[in-house]
């Protein structure tokens, strides 16, 4: 495979590598500057991708990487609140919320960031336990335990979210 | 199977497709007589529709100009070594230990040369001789004016750890500027550089180590041009700035002078 070939591959992952940062970051600025950064790195190691493996999981696997770095390089200089007990991060005005998910986007907000990715890596990108077990790298088992946490803590969030909408009305 | 074997894994490995046909059977059938569990398991199946609803528009959505920018910054060609290690699509040339190269067998030889892909070791040592003869300082050289060759062997010796000779190209118009030492995976190498009048720069790098795989690869980026060959259990690869196909050809030569002097 040439190498322009393999440029257009990757080219051809970036709506999907998009879709996932914005969702996991909630924050599209920061997700453009992540998946700019893979694309970098990506064209970097273009030699390193083995014809006939999976280019989208290489891709994520690279963002995957960049991102946890950046996040232990953010710990270093800062406390870090334990992600389950932060508050929820005000949702970018204008986002990706058609109305009736709203209560689904903000619960995902709510999520802890190890339950968010395998939930998009799985839910929405339709990855094989296996290749979000690559991606993360992590035990297929523990991918397994993770979503399953994950489902029912984004199923408890969506109820509380409710419930509290409809206080709120009520007052 | 009884009820309780059906664990919170295997629902969620039924939603994601995870499980084989007879199980997720066995599991569906389970789930008419339960409905409580059935409506938990259309929850989250209502959970991933969501995901798409929310998120899917984006696939849509233009690739912001700061990311299609990021393509034009690695255009492959800029740095030459890493154009390299991206281009090492590579010309795979003749049997073991034979120099032949498209053309020369004979109008009536087929071309023995293949696209293949050489063993990864291979295509390593092949950019970080692209990247020492891109970078590269002549302040940083043993030169040879002092104590001539035969210091230069001296120096190489000491540090090598073994006997290095130096090879000549004085015949094809180019003069040694000099030699140095680098690091490489499995110990030091040696880089020879070497110079035409016009200052056109050849560079010659040789590893101590054995190296399996292929004999003689022709590799070309954008802005640079190797010959990489075994011998004597040696790797060496030769590269210079790539100007034409007689550049090519100049190159070749230089190459089998060198493995004649040095494998004698």
């Amino acid at each position: 495979m040439s190498t322009e070939t393999k440029r257009q591959a990757v080219v051809a992952e970036i709506p999907r590598l998009r879709r996932y940062a914005i969702a996991l970051m909630r924050d599209r600025t920061k997700a453009d500057d992540l998946v700019h950064d893979v694309v970098l790195r990506a064209l970097d190691k273009l030699h390193l991708w083995r014809e006939g493996t999976n280019m989208r999981t290489w891709l994520f696997t690279i963002m995957h990487n960049l991102h946890a770095n950046e996040m232990r390089r953010r710990s270093r200089m800062l406390n870090v609140v334990p992600l389950d007990s932060a508050p929820a991060r005000a949702e970018p005005a204008g986002q990706d919320a058609a109305v009736e998910w709203s209560e689904l986007s903000g619960a995902m907000g709510r999520l802890s960031e190890l339950h968010r990715q395998v939930l998009l890596l799985v839910g929405l990108e339709g990855m094989t336990y296996a290749e979000a077990a690559g991606v993360l790298d992590v035990p297929v088992g523990t991918v397994m335990s993770r979503l399953s946490r994950a489902r029912e803590d984004l199923r408890r969030r969506i109820d509380e979210g409710a419930s509290t909408a409809t206080i709120r009305r009520v007052k | 199977m009884t009820e309780d074997r059906v664990t919170d894994s295997e629902l969620n490995a039924l939603i994601d497709g995870e499980l084989d046909v007879a199980r997720q059977a066995e599991i569906e059938a389970w789930l008419a007589e339960n409905p409580e569990t059935a409506q938990c398991v259309a929850l989250y199946r209502a959970q991933g529709a969501g995901l798409h609803a929310l998120y899917d528009d984006i696939l849509n959505e233009e690739i912001p100009p700061k990311i299609a920018a990021a393509f034009e910054r690695r255009r492959p060609g800029v740095p030459p070594w890493a154009a390299m290690a991206a281009a090492i699509a590579l010309f795979v040339v003749g049997a073991a230990g034979g120099w032949i190269v498209r053309g020369e067998a004979g109008p009536d030889a087929a071309p023995q040369v293949a696209e293949a892909t050489p063993p990864i070791d291979t295509q390593e040592l092949m950019v970080r001789a692209a990247m020492a003869h891109v970078v590269n300082h002549e302040d940083e050289l043993r030169s040879p004016v002092a104590g001539g060759r035969a210091a230069i062997g001296d120096y190489l010796a000491d540090r090598m750890g073994e006997p290095v000779r130096v090879p000549s190209l004085e015949d094809f118009g180019y003069r040694l500027v000099g030699s140095r030492v680098l690091p490489d995976t499995d110990g030091p190498v040696a880089q020879f550089v070497f110079a035409d009048q016009a200052g056109k720069k050849v560079s010659l790098y040789v590893r101590g180590e054995q190296a399996d795989g292929v004999d003689i690869i022709y590799a070309l980026a954008d802005e640079l041009s190797m010959f990489y060959w075994n011998d004597s259990d040696r790797p060496y690869a030769m590269v210079t700035r790539v100007d034409d196909e007689r550049g090519r050809e100049a190159l070749l030569t230089a190459a089998k002078a060198v493995h004649g002097q040095l494998n004698r």
